[in-house]
């Protein structure tokens, strides 16, 4: 009989052990798929033409920006094109416009949200191997300004205030060469311009395409490591318009990696902006700003290079941020399939220790290739939760011999104090698509307080995920205005303080997840707290600042100088 | 038990009595080695033959297994342990490929069945332990390797999980003991460095930390031999060549080249297409002085791969070494012409264009390597130097300052050229500088004939 006790518990212990099974579906999705419906018609193209060329698997990005200044985020998607003359696999939609395209968000004035493709009045349809964006309004006058890489040479499109862009590649010297990734605009000698730093993979060229057969000798995409890495390329704003290409002088050239995510923040908050790179398969660089023009990368001391067990990962996105709400940036890496992303938590001078596992984090990445993603709050309980978008970069066994054998759900996480809990299969249907994402970015595209999520896919349509989490708590935004600090104050952080808590620091950015560019607008969901006791915004060029009488559930343009000095310590 | 249960507690184990096979997997193996596909399928006709056989079950998952099909392996090894649920191997082969798909879970649960049935066994206790470490149960996690250390003190891979557990619980002091142990015992453990590293920064011993971080760098891939018998034997069905290349580039990375050789050869025996082994092999024949088999390993690597630079830049410094310059610049152009941006090719074509004399062109390569990769040292030197040769040292000067980071064993050398630079510019004082420099630095690493020369550049430099 007690043996009968025992297997039966068993059984009923391993049905049990199974919860995301019985999760009740939820009434209404958290988040609701709406590209299609307001007008946003991009399906990536990746050219392939059956020769396993390593840009085709590696996607593009995705910006939001206000690019005509009316009070709502547009959206800027790169797209590919045809790397040989080639038959392509997958050929694009007879409706198919080549190169990269802009959508005009109709918010503002018609009240719904509805996107017009506008790419050729407004000039940005670059057509090229498009890879990544990056937004800064670079030239300070007020109209954020739109890099875009490639593999082959990059863009810069100046805004020009009237709804078009002139490219001023060649003017500004930003070309570059080789296979960039993503980029960021930073303004790393505290000049009050933004500087630009721009990620390159490897060094692979169509002629030099390389064989890679896996394990067995099936041929697939080959790893990076089948070429070298490149060094990533810094340029100085030099405020003319002109940018100088300082990468040698600054240190950023001595070490190559194969470049993927970047993201700016002060991580040892000496006062100087670092600059983190994720390195698909290599060290990770972690560049510490000297504050003399040069940089010394120190991720190995730092912690920031390899995974818990010493193991060089393949990085791809990034994200920093304060999710811990200590006061510091922590680091949020995506990688490979069998490996665990990178949960980087900062001790507050700079050094750092992946505790990926301890938040519970761990497990849920190992089946998937991470590459998008990052923190934000989408039901403003005041801690920051998690998207990853996903998708595989080699066949996925339980694929093989169908179409595009590297799809993969994406993932969301709840921030539930001391872990982080899965909760893709309570969002809705939107969570449920199982595509090969790649970019996405975050922003408040209907303009209701609360963040959305716009995500790329490869080989596939782009997918706008509007967030419709119910009971939400109140929130803030704060749109940031530079004087002496770059107009957009990118690299400022902003505070909020709330009555009996610690102060929650936020960057203010547009660069981090993969390939994109997310709302420069600075978001904080407050939870039930009915009161704001002030705002600090500690400038990029060293002011802080501090206002109060700021309500709860608005957005707030805070301008440089016009707040009152602030003394506290941060 | 009251008498009420029992109907439901005989139907439930009716139930899970009768849970049935999975289908096997049926894997596709169009596009593998000929040689491997064979031997998957092979596998698979013995497992449809005797489908209720656990052996042939279980030997088809092992095939898959080995070449990471793990979705796959999983499925037969879940047959073959419904088959025989008493065979600790089925059960351990499926918790691993559990955690292989990424189902931690699961792993941990199959796992602890196994050890009920081979409740000793090392690797599935220490399998166990990471599993716990890993799910954030420290206290089972620091039992286990706790319990290891004590049977096996022997064990590196014991007091590394041992140390990451107490690290993990704020306990760096007690963390560092385990993870001294662990380096003791495997002195080329790469993980166990990085974890003992990150133990001493906790505890403020920054310089002990950095020479672990830098003795991680350096075995950051090595671990102790697989001790792993069954895991072993997965191993062994391995039909392709990554292997033995994997083998190779190891023993050709600790200098040990002839035996580099024979595992490239044997990857080639294995898939004569391998073209990266090929590649390699110009390289190691070079350095052994076989040029012939260097240079048929380069036509066949070409043959196979025929978009690939490397070939062709092992050839060209090959023949550029046997004083063949017109043929090393064919193959130089060759490199180019697939990666004209490819820095290496571009400074050592320059190397071989200023030896015969083709200072304009050379610098053109010099620049071109620079514009590609802004601080590639080598490209900078060279360029300094034709610069300086020119006459143009403040120029030249630019260049040899990129030369001194990082700190290695060439940096005095570097020192040594900025500092003829600015002799020969008629700035002496600078010149001495950095001759001192140079020189303190070559004392230091041991470096005897630069000292000496440096001796004379500074008598040279004392004289008015």
């Amino acid at each position: 009989m007690k043996g009968y006790l025992v297997i039966v518990a068993a059984c009923v212990s391993s049905w049990v052990c199974r919860p995301g099974q019985h999760t009740p579906p939820p009434s209404a999705p958290w988040f609701r798929e709406v590209a299609a419906e307001t007008g946003l018609d991009f399906r990536h193209f990746t050219g392939a033409t059956g020769r396993l060329y390593l840009p085709e698997i590696v996607g593009s990005g995705v910006a939001l920006l206000d690019y005509d200044g009316d009070g709502d985020l547009d959206v800027y998607l790169v797209q590919a094109t045809l790397l040989d003359s080639g038959r392509p696999l997958f050929p694009p939609p007879a409706t198919h416009w080549p190169g990269n395209r802009l959508f005009r968000n109709e918010l503002v004035p018609e009240g719904r949200l509805r996107f017009t493709d506008v790419t050729d009045r407004a000039g940005v349809g670059h057509v090229g191997y498009g890879m990544g964006v990056a937004v800064g309004d670079y030239d300070n006058d007020g109209r954020p300004d739109l890099f875009v890489t490639n593999f082959g040479p990059n863009v810069l499109y100046h805004n020009n205030g009237d709804g078009t862009f002139r490219d001023v590649t060649r003017q500004a010297g930003v070309a570059g060469d080789g296979w960039s990734s993503s980029a960021a605009f930073v303004d790393y000698d505290h000049d009050g311009d933004l500087d630009l730093f721009v990620t390159r993979y490897v060094d692979f060229t169509v002629k030099g395409n390389q064989r890679c057969p896996g394990s067995s000798g099936e041929l697939d995409y080959c790893s990076p490591a089948a070429y070298r890495g490149l060094p990533a390329r810094l340029y100085r704003n030099e405020g003319n318009g002109r940018f100088t290409d300082v990468t040698a002088s600054s240190n950023i050239g001595s070490r190559p990696g194969p470049g993927l995510g970047v993201v700016a923040a002060d991580f040892n908050r000496d006062g100087h902006i670092d600059i983190y790179v994720a390195n698909d398969g290599a060290a990770n660089h972690l560049w510490l700003n000297q504050g003399d023009g040069t940089f010394r990368e120190a991720a190995v001391t730092a912690g920031v290079a390899y995974s818990a067990d010493g193991k060089a990962q393949a990085g791809m996105g990034v994200d920093a941020a304060d999710f811990d709400n200590d006061g510091d940036d922590d680091i949020f890496v995506t990688n490979l399939i069998g490996e665990t992303n990178n949960l980087f938590v900062n001790d507050g001078a700079g050094s750092f220790q992946d505790e990926i596992m301890r938040f519970g984090l761990g497990q849920p990445g190992l089946p998937h290739t991470g590459f998008g993603g990052g923190w934000f709050d989408y039901d403003h309980d005041g801690r920051l939760d998690l998207f990853v978008a996903n998708g595989a970069v080699k066949t996925l066994e339980s694929l093989r011999g169908t179409a595009y054998p590297f799809h993969e759900r994406n993932q969301l996480f709840h921030h539930e104090a001391t872990r982080y809990r899965e909760t893709s299969a309570e969002a809705g249907p939107a969570l449920v698509l199982s595509e090969v994402s790649r970019g996405a970015a975050f922003g408040d595209l209907d303009n209701d307080g609360d963040l959305d999520i716009l995500v790329t896919n490869n080989n596939g349509p782009v997918r706008l995920l509007l967030n419709e989490v119910p009971a939400k708590g109140n929130w803030l935004q704060v749109a940031l205005e530079g004087v002496r600090s770059n107009r957009q104050g990118l690299g400022a952080r902003v505070g909020v303080l709330l009555a009996g808590q610690k102060p929650r620091w936020r960057r203010a950015r547009t660069d981090g997840s993969y390939l994109s560019a997310s709302d420069p607008r600075v978001h904080f969901g407050l939870g039930a707290a009915a009161a704001i006791d002030g705002v600090i915004v500690l400038w990029p060029t060293g002011k802080a600042e501090l206002w109060t009488g700021i309500k709860p559930s608005t957005l707030v343009k805070l301008r440089e100088g016009t707040g009152n000095p602030w003394g506290g310590r941060y | 038990m009251s008498r009420g249960w029992w109907p439901l507690s005989l139907l439930w184990l009716a139930g899970c009595a009768r849970q049935p096979l999975p289908e096997l997997p049926q894997p596709v193996t169009q596009g593998l080695l000929p040689s491997i596909a064979e031997q998957i399928e092979s596998a698979n006709r013995e497992a449809r033959a005797s489908p209720q056989d656990p052996d042939a079950n279980g030997r088809f998952g092992m095939v898959l297994h080995a070449y990471q099909k793990y979705e796959q392996a999983l499925v037969c090894y879940q047959r073959a342990r419904l088959l025989e649920p008493r065979t600790f191997r089925w059960l351990y082969y499926q918790a691993v490929a559990e955690a292989e798909v990424g189902h931690r879970t699961e792993a941990l649960s199959t796992l602890r069945e196994a050890l009920r049935l081979e409740a000793t066994s090392p690797p599935a206790r220490l399998r166990l332990a990471g599993l716990l470490f890993d799910s954030g149960d420290l206290d089972q996690s620091g039992r286990i390797f706790g319990e290891l250390v004590r049977q096996d003190p022997r064990s590196a891979e014991a007091h590394l999980g041992l140390g990451r557990v107490l690290a993990a619980r704020n306990d760096p002091g007690a963390a560092v003991e385990h993870l001294r142990q662990a380096v003791a015992l495997a002195p080329d453990y790469g993980a166990a460095h990085y974890a003992l590293a990150l133990a001493l920064r906790t505890l403020g011993e920054k310089d002990a930390a950095d020479r672990h971080f830098a003795l991680h760098q350096l075995h950051r891939q090595t671990r102790p031999p697989m001790d792993d018998p069954l895991l072993q034997e997965i191993a062994d069905l391995d039909r392709g060549p990554t292997l033995p290349a994997r083998r190779a580039m190891a023993l050709a990375a600790a200098g040990r080249l002839q035996e580099a050789v024979q595992e490239f050869e044997r990857a080639l025996e294995l898939d004569p297409q391998y073209a990266s082994a090929h590649a390699s092999l110009i390289a190691l024949y070079w350095k052994l002085g076989d040029f012939p088999q260097a240079e048929q390993h380069y036509r066949r690597a070409v043959e196979l791969s025929p978009g690939s630079p490397e070939p062709h830049l092992n050839y060209a410094l090959l023949l550029a070494q046997q004083n063949r310059p017109q043929e090393a610049a064919k193959a130089f152009q060759k490199c180019l012409d697939i990666n004209p941006t490819h820095a290496e090719a571009h400074t050592q074509y320059g190397f071989l264009l200023e030896k015969q004399a083709r200072l304009k062109e050379a610098e053109r390569h010099y620049r071109q390597a620079l514009e590609s990769a802004p601080n590639h040292r080598q490209a900078h030197f060279l360029l300094g130097r034709c610069l300086l040769n020119r006459g143009q040292t403040t120029a030249a000067i630019e260049h040899l300052r990129q030369t001194l980071t990082p700190e290695d064993e060439r940096t005095p050398w570097f020192l040594r050229a900025l500092s003829g630079a600015y002799a020969q510019g008629g700035d002496r004082e600078l010149a001495r500088h950095y001759a001192r420099e140079a020189q303190r630095r070559a004392a230091a690493r041991g470096l005897q004939d630069l000292s000496r020369l440096l001796q004379n550049d500074l008598r040279a430099l004392e004289r008015p």
